[in-house]
């Protein structure tokens, strides 16, 4: 008899342990598993990152919309810039004056984004408050410093 | 001053000889013994432990300590696995912001 019960206890404990170990880490990260699903969720993210208020929100996600057509092509300007200096040094020897030209054109059109990045980043941080724009100033001189720095590397803390 | 009876006696005795005749196999017998009490025992430890535990859990306060005990311990493994996940979430969402902002990045999807 004894034993059954404390089978039985066992038992409710064990379910009890398991629910309650659900539910709190479903609910701890529901917010973060939304973000991600969200196509935006990195711009949730940045209000909550840097304490946006609602109108430092509005206005930064609208220079966000107006920069990403010029990030889109001065991405496509580096990925041809890149493709042409591949094929160059991939059917030269040495550095000809072509592969030297098309060096110097690929750093011209990496410089021009950085520049763009480094403007939209003053921008941004312009319109933070002046803790919170130090802080993601700092995240994206990392970038700025470090064009190779991986992507997933955390610098914001 | 000899006792006669006293002499008997010792001579008999120092004429006495023991010729103990020990059956074959007494020693394996011996061992086999000792393994079957030790078998005994062990098989025995957990009927007893599982006997003594739901003696314990049949008290009220010892079963709530128990679903108590296990449930602060699953939410303690929940939040620091939650902590983790969460902080690996929030550095994809870092590293989606700033790809969504370096051209350089976007053209490397390799540095990915």
């Amino acid at each position: 008899m004894n034993s059954a019960r404390g089978l039985v206890i066992l038992l409710v404990a064990a379910v009890i342990a398991i629910a309650g170990y659900t539910i709190y880490y479903g609910s701890a990260t529901a917010k973060a598993k939304a973000m991600l699903r969200e196509p935006a969720g990195q711009m949730e993210w940045l209000r909550q990152e840097f304490r946006l208020s609602d109108a430092q929100f509005e206005r930064i996600e609208k220079m966000h919309r107006e920069y990403a057509p010029t990030c889109a092509v001065m991405c496509e300007k580096i990925a041809r810039s890149n493709e042409r200096l591949d094929a160059l040094i991939s059917a030269n020897k040495t550095p000809t004056p072509e592969v030297r030209a098309a060096l110097h054109e690929s750093a011209v059109v990496q410089e021009e984004c950085r520049q763009a990045m480094l403007g939209h980043a003053y921008a941004v941080c312009g319109e933070m408050s002046p803790e919170q724009g130090a802080r993601y100033l700092k995240m994206m001189k990392a970038r700025l410093l470090e064009p190779g720095l991986r992507v997933d590397a955390v610098v914001s803390k | 001053m000899s006792n006669p009876e006293h002499d008997e006696l010792s001579q008999k005795l120092r004429a006495w000889k023991v010729d103990p005749q020990i059956p074959s196999g007494f020693q394996r017998e011996v061992w086999q013994r000792i393994a079957a009490r030790q078998a005994e025992r062990e098989e025995a430890f957990w009927p007893a432990t599982v006997q003594w535990l739901s003696g314990l859990l049949a008290r009220p306060q010892y079963a709530v300590a128990l679903v108590a005990l296990s449930l602060g311990l699953s939410v303690a493994v929940a939040h620091v696995q939650a902590q983790d996940s969460n902080a690996a979430s929030w550095k994809t969402l870092e590293a989606r912001y700033t790809t969504s902002v370096d051209p350089l990045a976007m053209a490397h999807p390799a540095h990915e």
